[in-house]
């Protein structure tokens, strides 16, 4: 293990795409953020300081997803500058709420649209997750970017190890809470498809899980599906809640799974 | 088993209770929000008698999250804590025997771990005889169960026959001065069987084990639940500079993907299909053949508590009674 004391001290920033900034409001609430901040080098978080120094950066992370061709101008001068790039958040790592547009009808979505300039814009892209376009070297989920994942991300990088993705779900820590299942109860719940490591805060409240930390990557949907359809839920309801935070993600899952299956389409399609 | 044994009257039930509380604070089956779960208790009134608790009791010798030790600087300090004493009161037999089987692997093997045996030491095991199955995901009389506690009580109506286990029982049933009776009692008959001779023969049939393994979510909940699950993962914390922090054994499950992941990224069992069988022939085989019985009690938990409800039992019943 390296003297992290003797460590040149990393050379960090902070950045937001289009997004709501609440996974960096995050970071400005974290507990340590004045221990973080002694050791490394901030020098670039425009939402967070005054003077910033935006290049020759060693690690980036960044918030929000790609809407427009502005987006997509910034993140790629972004992964130039840096060495290795963070993707916080369901924006940056899902799409997360813009990304629905993928799976609407876009011709009515555009007559929300107020201006002609906007409208524009609007039809540039369609809204996709950092990884659609550049590398990406880690991934920090949650709707917003849990604040104990993003200190452990912190530490383990700082300490010069390879941070842990390992891939449990939701029900991992529900079941050593000793919650119960919500799905027992007819409630549809995205626990077992849904990335863990959180504090699983929703289903512990008594609300369902609703999947802002993307897939869990061993799902089985099939299964899954099956049982939300035995507690008698409607297949549009389990279509929205797919779609919510990663719905693009979970589409390239699911997709994956009926080829290598050869089963039927498992989600049903847009009206 | 011997038919001796001690007769205590209902209404003298307090007084075994004070009993036991002089040994440590009391832990019993209590019914709170829909599931029955161990709860410390103070009036032996909060106690429900019937059912089997939804959690198992593991987490009372290997809790979900145990620091082995900490660390400051260059120094090391092992965990050194002494556990507060413990009664778990109105364990059914499945949960009982299930100690007995955590006890062969912690402290009867090489290398031991240090935290068990101290939790294992402070636990009066107290349990409660089934005359009925629980519910239909009971089958432990498939499984060859052991009478394995320090005190267990039998239901006879207007008395309890109290039967000794261990020397630690026998100390605290001493201070009652209770008067001596022949009794015995079969262990409920359960609806559910599970047969398993030739089970290993059927390994390579995985047209019985597809049948469960479409159903499986991988989520795990099964070996959160089982009572002989401990499989563990390990993972340090420390601070942001790495000066300190501490080294943590925490649950872990066979049913996730990455449990076998090793380095070069490769894993032992990345199908789904082999860690379903994997989890089933370690409780009926590979364990058998190494400490000669199964490591499975047959109370359910896994059938119970998955959400699917996939039915391992009447899979492999149904697998091997075929041809």
């Amino acid at each position: 293990m390296m003297n992290s004391t003797k460590m040149k001290k990393p050379k960090v920033g902070i950045y937001g795409i289009t997004g709501c900034m609440g996974c960096q409001l995050n970071i400005l609430y974290q507990k340590e953020l004045l221990d973080i901040i002694e050791a490394v080098d901030l020098r670039a978080f425009p939402a967070g300081k005054e003077k910033n120094i935006h290049d020759n950066l060693d690690l980036v992370f960044l918030e929000g997803v790609v809407v427009n061709e502005k987006d997509l101008r910034e993140l790629k001068e972004i992964r130039k500058k840096t060495k290795i790039l963070v993707a916080i958040g369901s924006c940056a790592t899902d799409g997360c709420v813009p990304a629905i547009k993928n799976f609407m009808n876009n011709k009515n979505l555009e007559q929300s649209v107020y201006t002609k300039k906007e409208l524009k814009q609007f039809q540039e892209l369609n809204p996709m997750p950092i990884d659609a376009y550049v590398k990406v070297d880690a991934y920090l989920y949650g709707c917003p970017v849990d604040k104990q994942e993003f200190l452990q991300f912190i530490k383990q990088t700082f300490l010069g190890k390879e941070f842990r993705t390992y891939q449990k779900p939701i029900c991992y820590k529900c079941n050593l809470q000793e919650r119960g299942c919500l799905l027992e109860e007819g409630i549809e719940c995205m626990g077992p498809v849904t990335f863990g490591n959180c504090s699983v805060m929703c289903p512990h409240e008594n609300y369902a899980c609703i999947g802002c930390r993307g897939p869990y990557k061993d799902a089985n949907f099939e299964a899954y599906f099956k049982l939300l359809e035995s507690k008698g839920i409607p297949k549009e309801t389990i279509f929205n809640h797919l779609n919510r935070f990663a719905g693009v993600k979970f589409k390239q899952m699911i997709d994956k799974e009926v080829k290598e299956k050869k089963i039927n389409p498992l989600i049903p399609a847009p009206k | 088993m011997h038919k001796k044994g001690f007769c205590l009257p209902k209404k003298e039930f307090g007084t075994l209770f004070t009993a036991l509380q002089s040994f440590g604070e009391v832990i019993a089956p209590v019914k709170k929000d829909k599931f029955l779960r161990m709860e410390k208790i103070e009036n032996p009134k909060e106690i429900t008698w019937e059912g089997i608790s939804w959690f198992s009791s593991k987490k009372y010798v290997f809790p979900e999250k145990q620091t082995l030790f900490k660390f400051k600087g260059e120094k090391t300090e092992k965990w050194n804590e002494n556990p507060s004493p413990k009664v778990l009161f109105g364990l059914r037999l499945c949960d009982l025997n299930a100690f007995a089987i955590n006890d062969k692997l912690f402290l009867n093997q090489k290398p031991k771990l240090p935290f068990y045996k101290k939790f294992r030491e402070n636990l009066l095991l107290v349990g409660l005889w089934c005359d009925t199955p629980q519910d239909e995901y009971c089958f432990c009389d498939s499984m060859k169960l052991q009478h394995k506690y320090d005190l267990c009580l039998f239901d006879r109506g207007d008395n309890f026959h109290i039967k000794i286990g261990s020397p630690k029982g026998e100390k605290i049933l001493k201070k009652l001065k209770l008067k001596a009776e022949d009794y015995e009692k079969e262990l409920a008959k359960c609806e559910k069987k599970l047969n398993t001779t030739d089970i290993k023969k059927y390994f390579e049939n995985n047209e019985i084990w597809k049948k469960g393994e479409k159903d499986c979510l991988s989520c795990g909940t099964c070996t959160i639940l089982c009572p002989t699950c401990l499989c563990f993962d390990i993972e340090d914390e420390s601070n942001l500079k790495g000066t300190c922090g501490k080294r943590c054994v925490q649950w872990d499950s066979c049913m996730y993907k990455d449990f076998t992941l090793v380095s070069g990224k490769h894993h032992f069992r990345g199908e789904r299909l082999d860690r379903f069988k994997h989890r089933i022939f370690h409780k009926l085989d590979y364990f058998k053949e190494q400490f000669g019985e199964s490591m499975c009690t047959g109370c359910g938990r896994c059938i119970r508590g998955c959400p699917t409800k996939i039915d391992w039992v009447s899979l492999i019943n149904k697998g091997t009674s075929d041809k």
